[in-house]
């Protein structure tokens, strides 16, 4: 019973620099920097985070501005906004969320090269399209 | 006739953005604007389609077996991937993508769904794209 204890940031609270978790953690208010967490990291709906995120498995309700790669999955819920580059085994994306930024899903998607493969142009700012641009 | 004319739809020229209304039977038209001839049936790819362009008013669906390999993919009525799509870019109202598709290629839509399992290439995202301008078709 007490394993599924998550981390709570609460919706009042700004956070800026590296934090890591080592179990469940979800976000209610904003963070700046980097996260890192061995378990599940959730954006709830009002939450900002704009930082790279690397987890198991990554749930945004809110709004993420930074790449995002989970080992597991990612779900968009549909009032979900991401601006970003995206890497993950799985991804759920309802009707209605915001995504702008590279996406690679599939097994192999983590396992030879993370975020790397996608090439961000900068941090929190998703690479441009460079297929079908030349004229 | 009251109820021929309800059944008209409104589509939008995918070459010159006008909009205009058609037979709900139509499958194809000649857009008043710009008088080029335009694709407005519904398309389904049950087997291998490499084109250069596929392009319709209506709505795409690539079934398991059906595999596109386009440099420019559009359908306004909405795009839905069983089957395999390969593409430079997808231009869509809503695109759903299913746990069995394979997807590579950019995506432009007023909304995306994606469900687990679905193989996703290395693609350019931009969800929703109100440059389409397409987004209120699918309400009318």
């Amino acid at each position: 019973m007490a394993e599924s204890t998550a981390t709570v940031i609460g919706p009042d609270t700004v956070i800026k620099g590296e934090l890591t978790f080592n179990s469940k953690a979800k976000l209610l208010g904003t963070v700046e920097g980097e996260i890192h967490a061995k378990g599940d990291f959730e954006v709830a709906e009002g939450a900002t985070c704009k930082a790279s995120i690397d987890a198991s498995k990554v749930v945004i309700d809110g709004l993420v501005e930074g790449n995002v790669t989970a080992s597991d999955r990612v779900e968009l819920s549909a009032k979900a906004q991401l601006r970003g580059d995206l890497v993950a085994q799985k991804l759920v994306v309802s009707e209605g969320a915001s995504f702008t930024g590279h996406c690679k899903i599939g097994t192999g998607a983590t396992s030879n090269g993370t975020s790397a493969e996608v090439k961000p142009q900068a941090k929190g700012e998703p690479a441009r399209a460079t297929t079908g641009a030349k004229k | 006739m009251g109820k021929r004319a309800q059944r008209n739809r409104l589509v939008q020229c995918y070459l010159c953005r006008h909009r205009f209304e058609v037979g709900a039977r139509a499958m194809t038209v000649s857009c008043p604007e710009c008088h080029k001839p335009l694709l407005v049936q519904d398309v389904v790819v049950k087997t291998l389609q490499a084109v250069k362009k596929l392009q319709t008013c209506g709505s795409l669906v690539v079934q398991k077996k059906g595999r596109v390999i386009a440099d420019l993919v559009e359908a306004h009525g909405g795009i839905e991937v069983i089957g395999t799509l390969h593409a430079k870019s997808v231009r869509g109202s809503r695109v759903r993508i299913t746990r069995t598709a394979n997807w590579k290629g950019d995506c432009h839509a007023s909304s995306v769904q994606i469900e687990p399992g679905a193989t996703v290439e290395g693609g350019y995202f931009h969800v929703p794209d109100r440059e389409l301008g397409v987004e209120d078709l699918l309400e009318t």
